[in-house]
């Protein structure tokens, strides 16, 4: 069994935020994570001329009792919010911090961060959006991930497993361990590090007959789902979609989006009765 | 390239052609960027990729095969596969990848049809 990861390379603040952009310009908005080498701001820019990638500026944190900053900082990445009440979502790298500022962001962070169970944290008591009676009284396996790909190969080693003990064939062994890389992929695609998202949760529940996996970023951006429920063809094919590919193995799945707070996909595969060809 | 996909390179004369033999877990988007590269320079026609020593694809593998199935078409030449496992052919036909390229069971097959 994997053991829950409580290392992460961001952590998610709570803390107001002021720019003021290299041609003098002020905004305000929201600190979102915090990371030794940069932060996640939501500002509010109606106009949307915040400049881009590459573009300088001061940043300064006010948190509960300390003030973090001016810092000089450099802007990464920039996409429209998916928060409500901000127009814009920036990441940023600290143009230069020394040991002082170093310190001075550690005990900012410290006393900013928000703790897991502020997160939306995956529950017992919240089963997640499938609701089969199939997987009632299941065994239930949490996991907590950092948000990076390099841990979609231990998630769906870990999944594959739980279905070899659970007695699962070989063939749907082998179908519950691409489910659980393309479900993973999605959320790290949709909720990773680079939209200041810094884990993944994933629930397995693991029954006599059938097996859930519940996997839920923190990032919560709305995308049109719903599209991947068509089965590819010749003209129209999957080109590689994952979601597309869970579509066609799994017995149900469901997408739950919670804007700005999390996406959660949970899927649901009963143990196959007869011996399978790898087509259907 | 990927440290999960090794690929080895022959040359064959009869029919011209280029064989990749290909090893591994093709679970990324850039597992098979060498083999796009040295198809683009290549002269030959015809590219058979030997899939028989990979055990595992997702759908980034299957879409980079079908983006290179893409340039391969558009240079005018043709690209085959042989030897899936069959869970990694059934994970190529669910996502479409069959529509774009021929699979054939095993290698002597494959080449015999493009003769």
């Amino acid at each position: 069994m994997l053991p829950r990861t409580k290392a992460l390379r961001r952590l998610r603040c709570n803390a107001d935020l002021s720019v003021i952009l290299d041609d003098g310009r002020p905004f305000s908005g929201i600190v979102r994570d915090v990371s030794a080498t940069g932060l996640c701001g939501f500002i509010v820019c109606a106009d949307g001329n915040f400049g881009g990638p590459g573009t300088c500026m001061e940043i300064t944190a006010k948190g509960t009792t300390r003030t973090l900053g001016p810092l000089a900082a450099e802007i990464t990445a920039l996409e429209p919010s998916y928060l409500s009440g901000y127009d814009l979502v920036f990441i940023s790298k600290f143009s230069a911090l020394d040991d002082d500022g170093r310190e001075a962001l550690e005990l900012f962070v410290e006393e900013n961060k928000l703790e897991p169970d502020d997160e939306d944290e995956m529950d017992e008591e919240e089963e997640g959006s499938l609701d089969l009676p199939d997987i009632k009284n299941a065994d239930v396996v949490q996991f907590t991930f950092p948000a990076r790909f390099a841990y979609v190969a231990h998630f769906r080693d870990a999944c594959e497993k739980l279905a070899e003990e659970a007695g699962f064939e070989e063939f749907d062994r082998h179908m519950i361990k691409i489910v659980a890389d393309e479900v993973f992929s999605n959320a790290l695609h949709h909720g990773s590090d680079a939209y200041g998202c810094s884990r993944i949760h994933a629930r397995v529940l693991v029954g006599p007959e059938a097996i859930a996996l519940c996997v839920r970023d923190h990032c919560g951006r709305p995308f049109d789902y719903r599209k991947y429920r068509q089965a590819p063809d010749e003209s129209a094919p999957a080109m590689g979609s994952g979601l597309n590919l869970v579509h066609r193995i799994v017995d149900d799945w469901t997408v739950k989006i919670e804007p700005g707070r999390f996406t959660e996909v949970c899927v649901f595969k009963r143990k196959t009765t007869q011996p399978q060809t790898a087509v259907s | 390239m990927s440290a999960n996909v090794t690929v080895s390179v022959r040359e064959i004369q009869s029919p011209p052609a280029l064989i990749f033999e290909i090893t591994g877990t093709m679970d990324s988007s850039k597992d098979l960027e060498h083999i796009a590269g040295v198809i683009e320079s290549s002269d030959k026609e015809l590219f058979l990729l030997s899939m028989s020593g990979v055990d595992y694809i997702n759908s980034a593998g299957v879409g980079e095969i079908i983006s290179i199935s893409h340039s391969v078409k558009e240079a005018g030449k043709k690209l085959c596969f042989a030897g899936m496992h069959p869970y990694v052919r059934g994970v190529f036909e669910l996502l479409g990848g069959h529509y774009f390229v021929p699979v054939y069971d095993s290698e002597a097959e494959a080449l015999a049809a493009q003769q």
